[in-house]
C-alpha cells in the first residue's frame, strides 16, 4: 500500500484543522478587538461630550453613547461607560444599569461591564483604592473603594437608593478567570470622598 | 449619468468598501445578531423598541428586555358620532409562569388620541386609573409594587406609543386591561377615514447597517451585493415567530358608524369586514373574523356628495365652553395652475421600505415626475443611510430630463438605515430661481426615531418653501407625517396599497397645483375672547379638512373665517349658536392644546425657561382634562395587599361590584381560540417579583458580565497548532505509516474536544 493516499488524507485534516481553528481564533479574537476598538472610538466621542455638553455618537451609525468615564488612576485603567447595559452596547463598553441612580447623582449608580474585556480591572481593585468618575455636567468626582461582594444573579439585586451619599456599584461575571456563563457576579462598591483630598485653589 | 451622480457614485463605493470590511462588526452590534453570545437556541427578548403590537412584556433577568406574554385576545369597540370617534380597547392576557410579575403592555394608537381611561380586571379584581403627574404616578405604582399590591401605570412613549405597567400579577392569573380614547376625525378628498393601529412600524435606530451602493450608467440604482442581508438588518423581532407558531395575536373589531349623514359607500381597504345597517345614516361594522393584528386597520365611508362641508359641536367643562369646527375647503370653479413650480422630490430607499412599499414608491414618483409641466423645474433626492441626489441643481422638466429621471426612478431599490435628517436639510436649503413656487414632496414611510429632530429642521429651513408629505406602506409613522406636513405647510396623504396609488397621487396633484387658502383667520364676534387652537391656522389646500379648537367662557354669536384663495379673498360665516352637545369635545380640545405646546417646545427659539413654563402649560392642561401625556400618566392601585391564590375571600362576589359605566361584556368576550403557551427557555428567563420585596432584592438586576472569548481563542490557536503539525509531519518524505496514523487520531480527537 502506498503512502500517497495516507498524506494526502494528512494534508486534508491539516488544512481543515488550520482553517477551522483560524475561523474559531479569528471569532474570538474579534470580540477583544472590538472591546478596544469600541473604546478609542468612545474616547474621541466623550471627548466631543464633555466639549459641547451633548451625548456624541461615537460613529455615526452607532446606537451607543458615552455617559461617564471611569477610571482607576492607580492601575491606569480607564473605560468609556455607555447609557446602556444591553448585551450589544456591552460589548462596546461597560454600561449603567438601568433603574439605578443616573451617573454622579445621588444614590447608588451601577455599571456593569465584562470580566475579561473593560472592567478586567476590577480583579486588581482593594477596598480603599481610589475610582474617578466624570460625567458632562458634574465634573470629576472621586470614590474610594469600600468593599466586594459575590452574589447570585438569580437571587441579587442592585438596592434602589436614588439619594443619599453617592455610591458606585461595578459588576462583572465571576469568577473573573472562568471561561463559562455562570450565575455569579462580582459586584464591587466604592463611595464618593465627601471633602476632595486636594483643597480647591 | 451626471457628472454629479458618478461623483457620488464614486465616493459611495468607496465608503461602502470601507463599510464592507467591517462586516463582522455590523453582525455582532446588532442587537441579539452577537455569533459567539446568541446561541440559537437562546429565547429572542424584546426591548420597547421593538414592540409593534399591542402586547403584554413580562421583565427579564435582562435590563430592558423582555418576553412577551402569551396575548389571548384583542377587543376593540369604536363609536363614531360625527366627528368625534370614542373607542375602547379591550385584551386579555394570562400570566404563564409560576411567579409573580410584573408585565409592561405597550400598545400603538392614533397620535391625535387623546387617552383617558385605564381600567383592569386582574385576576379577580377590578381597578381604575388616576390621572396624576407622571412623577407622582411612578412614585405611588413604585411603593404599591413594593408592598406587594397589584397596580397599574400607564404611560406615554411616543405620541402613539403607550406603555402599561402592571405589577405583582400572580401565578396563572389572568388580565384584562382596557384603556380608552378619543380623536377627532375629519374627511378628506370627500371621503372620511378612521385607521386603528395594530402595529407600530419598527424604527430605524441607527445601528450598524453595511450596505453597497452601485449607480447604473442609466440613471442610478441601488443594488445590494451584501449576501446575508437580513443579517445584518436593524434586528425586529417578528412576535409571531417567537416562540414558533405560538404568539398569534387575534382582533375583533366592533364599530357603531353615524356620520351624520347617509352613507354613500363604505370599505375597509386593510380587512375583510361585515356591514350591517339598523337604519338610515347608521352603520355597524365588524371584522369578517377574527384577523391577526399584522397591520392597521383602515376604514373609509363618504356620503353621496350632499352631505354638510362644516360641523360644529360644543362641550362645558368647568365653566368653560368648548367648541370643535370642522371645516372642507370648497371646490371653488376650476382649479387654476399656480406659478411655475421648483418641485424636490425627496425618496426614502432605505431597508423599511422594501417589499410593496417601494413598489408604491417608485410608481407615485413616476406619476408625480411626468405629471410635471415643460415651465417647471425639478430635482430627486433619494436617502437611506447615504443620499444622492440625481442633479447638482433643479433641472427643466423638459421631456428628456423627465426620460432620464423615470429611467432612474424605476431601477430604485430599498436598503440600509434611515438617515432623514441630511437629505431633508439638503431638499429645505436653497432658493428657486425666478418667481418659481418651491415645493418638497417626501416620499416615505416615516419609520425612525428622531421625529423631533426632524420636525425642529423643518421649522427652521422651511421659509417659503412647501413640504408635502407621501406615506407609504401598511404601518406608516402617521404622527411624523402629519406633524412634518403641518410644520412644512404644506398636506399629506396615505398610499396603502398599489392600487391606490393613481388615485392619491392625483389627490396630491390636487393639493399642489391647485391654489391654497391662505393667510386664514378667524374672526370671533365682538366681546368674545377665546382660545383658537391651532395658532396660527394652517393654509388650506383643496379637498383638505381645517379642524379648529375653540376655548372660551362663553362663546356666541357668529364668527367669520376668512383668507386669500390665491388673489381673492374667502370668507365664510359661522353662527357659533348654532353648535351641537357633544361628549369628548373638550378633551379633544385639551389633546390639541397639548400637542401644539408640545409643538412650540420644539422649535428652536424657545429658551430653557420658555421650555418649563410650556411643561407647567401642559401639565394643567392634561391633569385638568384627566388625559395621558408626556407628563401625566394615570396610575391605578389595589387597597389590599395580593395574596397567595386560592385563599381569597370573595371572588365570586366580584362581578357584584362591577364599578358603575363598565361594560362586563366587554371583559367576558370570547377568545376565539386556545391561549397560547410559552416554552420553557422563554418562562426561565421572566424574572420573578418578589412580593414580601426585601430591600436588596426590589433593585435591578445584575446583567451578564463576560465575552468568554478566551477559551474560544485558545481552542482557535490550538486546532491551529495542530492542523500545522500534521500538515508539516504529512509532507516529510520519510514519514512511516504508523506515525501519520497516530497524528491523525490525534487531530481527529482535538477536533472533538
Amino acid at each position: 500500500m502506498s503512502r500517497g493516499p495516507l498524506r494526502r488524507a494528512g494534508q486534508l485534516a491539516g488544512a481543515g484543522l488550520m482553517a477551522a481553528g483560524l475561523v474559531l481564533a479569528a471569532e474570538a479574537a474579534y470580540l477583544p478587538a472590538k472591546a478596544k476598538v469600541g473604546q478609542w472610538l468612545l474616547e474621541a466621542a466623550w471627548a466631543e461630550t464633555l466639549e459641547t455638553g451633548r451625548p456624541a455618537r461615537p460613529w455615526s451609525w452607532a446606537d451607543v453613547a458615552p455617559a461617564a468615564r471611569l477610571s482607576a488612576p492607580a492601575l491606569g485603567a480607564a473605560a468609556v461607560v455607555l447609557a446602556s447595559a444591553s448585551g450589544e452596547a456591552m460589548a462596546w463598553g461597560p454600561g449603567h444599569v438601568p433603574g439605578t441612580a443616573p451617573l454622579g447623582t445621588p444614590g447608588l449608580a451601577a455599571v456593569a461591564g465584562h470580566r475579561d474585556t473593560h472592567l478586567a480591572f476590577l480583579a486588581k481593585l482593594r477596598p480603599g483604592d481610589l475610582l474617578a468618575l466624570e460625567t458632562p455636567g458634574g465634573g470629576v468626582q472621586r470614590y474610594r473603594v469600600t468593599r466586594a461582594l459575590v452574589v447570585d444573579s438569580r437571587e441579587w439585586r442592585f438596592p434602589v437608593a436614588l439619594e443619599g451619599p453617592r455610591r458606585l456599584a461595578l459588576a462583572t461575571c465571576w469568577p473573573f478567570d472562568g471561561d463559562e456563563d455562570g450565575p455569579m457576579r462580582f459586584v464591587l462598591f466604592a463611595e464618593e470622598i465627601a471633602a476632595p483630598e486636594t483643597p480647591a485653589a | 449619468m451626471t457628472p454629479r451622480i458618478t461623483r457620488l457614485a464614486a465616493a459611495f463605493a468607496a465608503v461602502m468598501a470601507l463599510a464592507q470590511g467591517t462586516a463582522p462588526a455590523q453582525q455582532a452590534g446588532a442587537p441579539g445578531a452577537a455569533p459567539t453570545e446568541t446561541p440559537a437556541a437562546a429565547p429572542a427578548l424584546l426591548t420597547l423598541d421593538d414592540v409593534r403590537t399591542g402586547r403584554l412584556m413580562l421583565r427579564t433577568d435582562e435590563p430592558g428586555k423582555y418576553v412577551p406574554a402569551p396575548l389571548v385576545s384583542t377587543k376593540i369597540d369604536m363609536q363614531i358620532t360625527g366627528t368625534v370617534a370614542r373607542a375602547t380597547v379591550t385584551q386579555r392576557f394570562t400570566n404563564p409562569t409560576e411567579e409573580w410579575v410584573e408585565g409592561i403592555y405597550a400598545f400603538p394608537l392614533p397620535e391625535d388620541s387623546a387617552v383617558d381611561t385605564l381600567r383592569m380586571r386582574i385576576g379577580d379584581r377590578f381597578i381604575e386609573g388616576e390621572i396624576k403627574e407622571r412623577q407622582e404616578a411612578k412614585e405611588i405604582y413604585e411603593a404599591a409594587k413594593a408592598e406587594g399590591k397589584k397596580a397599574a401605570l400607564v404611560e406615554q412613549e411616543r405620541p402613539n406609543l403607550f406603555t402599561n405597567s402592571v405589577a405583582n400579577i400572580g401565578p396563572g392569573e389572568v388580565i384584562v386591561t382596557q384603556i380608552a380614547f378619543q380623536q377627532s376625525l375629519a374627511p378628506k378628498d370627500g371621503r372620511w377615514e378612521v385607521r386603528m393601529p395594530l402595529v407600530v412600524a419598527p424604527r430605524y435606530n441607527p445601528s450598524p447597517v453595511v450596505q453597497v451602493v452601485e449607480f447604473l450608467q442609466d440613471g442610478w440604482g441601488v443594488t445590494d451585493p451584501v449576501p446575508d442581508r437580513d443579517r445584518i438588518e436593524p434586528p425586529v423581532a417578528d412576535p409571531r415567530a417567537e416562540p414558533a407558531g405560538q404568539m398569534r395575536n387575534p382582533v375583533q373589531i366592533d364599530i357603531d358608524l353615524a356620520p351624520g349623514f347617509d352613507i354613500a359607500t363604505l370599505e375597509s381597504p386593510s380587512h375583510e369586514i361585515t356591514v350591517a345597517e339598523p337604519g338610515p345614516g347608521r352603520a355597524r361594522i365588524a371584522l369578517a373574523g377574527p384577523a391577526p393584528a399584522d397591520r392597521d386597520f383602515l376604514l373609509r365611508w363618504a356620503g353621496s356628495g350632499a352631505e354638510p362641508q362644516a360641523a360644529l359641536f360644543a362641550e362645558e367643562k368647568d365653566g368653560q365652553a368648548h367648541m370643535l369646527l370642522m371645516l372642507t375647503a370648497p371646490e371653488l370653479g376650476e382649479a387654476r395652475p399656480v406659478r411655475p413650480r421648483e418641485v424636490i422630490f425627496v425618496q426614502d430607499v432605505s431597508g423599511s421600505m422594501s417589499g410593496e412599499s417601494i413598489e408604491q414608491a417608485r410608481e407615485g414618483l413616476e406619476m408625480a415626475v411626468k405629471r410635471l409641466r415643460p415651465e417647471d423645474a425639478f430635482n430627486i433626492v433619494i436617502f437611506n443611510d447615504q443620499f444622492a441626489v440625481f442633479h447638482d441643481a433643479p433641472v427643466p422638466a423638459s421631456p428628456e430630463n423627465i426620460a432620464a429621471a423615470v429611467t432612474a426612478v424605476r431601477a430604485l431599490e430599498a436598503e440600509g438605515g434611515t438617515e432623514m435628517l441630511p437629505a431633508l436639510d439638503y431638499a429645505l436649503s436653497g432658493a428657486p430661481a425666478g418667481d418659481r413656487l418651491r415645493q418638497v414632496i417626501f416620499l416615505t414611510d416615516g419609520a425612525v426615531g428622531n421625529e423631533a429632530q426632524m420636525l425642529a429642521l423643518i421649522d427652521e429651513k422651511l421659509g417659503e418653501t412647501r413640504l408635502f408629505t407621501v406615506g407609504i406602506g401598511s404601518a406608516p409613522n402617521s404622527y411624523f407625517m402629519s406633524r412634518a406636513a403641518e410644520k412644512g405647510r404644506g398636506a399629506h396623504v396615505y398610499i396603502g396599497d398599489l392600487s391606490e396609488v393613481a388615485e392619491r397621487m392625483t389627490a396630491l396633484f390636487t393639493k399642489i397645483e391647485t391654489p391654497a387658502i391662505t393667510d386664514l383667520e378667524l374672526r370671533l364676534p365682538e366681546g368674545v375672547t377665546a382660545e383658537v387652537l391651532p395658532s396660527p391656522l394652517p393654509d388650506l389646500y383643496a379637498g383638505e379638512p381645517l379642524a379648529v379648537a375653540l376655548r372660551g367662557p362663553e362663546i356666541a354669536g357668529e364668527a367669520v373665517l376668512s383668507g386669500m384663495r390665491g388673489a381673492q379673498p374667502w370668507q365664510v360665516r359661522l353662527p357659533l349658536d348654532r353648535a351641537a352637545e357633544r361628549a369628548g369635545v373638550a378633551k379633544l380640545y385639551a389633546r390639541r392644546r397639548i400637542a401644539s405646546l408640545e409643538a412650540l417646545r420644539l422649535s428652536p427659539a424657545v429658551e430653557v425657561s420658555g421650555m418649563e413654563r410650556l411643561d407647567r402649560e401642559i401639565l394643567d392642561t392634561a391633569l385638568g382634562y384627566g388625559l395621558v401625556s408626556r407628563l401625566t400618566s394615570l396610575v391605578a392601585v389595589d387597597v389590599t395587599p395580593s395574596r397567595p391564590r386560592g385563599t381569597g375571600l370573595a371572588s365570586a362576589e366580584v362581578p357584584l361590584n362591577l364599578p358603575k359605566g363598565w361594560d362586563p361584556e366587554a371583559f367576558l368576550f370570547e377568545t376565539p381560540e386556545a391561549a397560547p403557551q410559552l416554552d420553557r427557555a422563554m418562562l426561565q428567563r421572566i424574572a420573578p417579583q418578589r412580593t414580601q420585596a426585601e430591600a436588596e432584592a426590589a433593585g435591578a438586576p445584575v446583567p451578564k458580565g463576560a465575552l468568554n472569548w478566551r477559551q474560544s481563542l485558545l481552542l482557535g490557536l490550538l486546532l491551529m497548532v495542530t492542523g500545522l503539525f500534521t500538515l508539516v509531519v504529512t509532507r516529510l518524505r520519510r514519514v512511516r505509516r504508523p506515525q501519520v496514523r497516530a497524528i491523525t487520531v490525534t487531530a481527529a480527537d482535538s477536533g472533538r474536544a
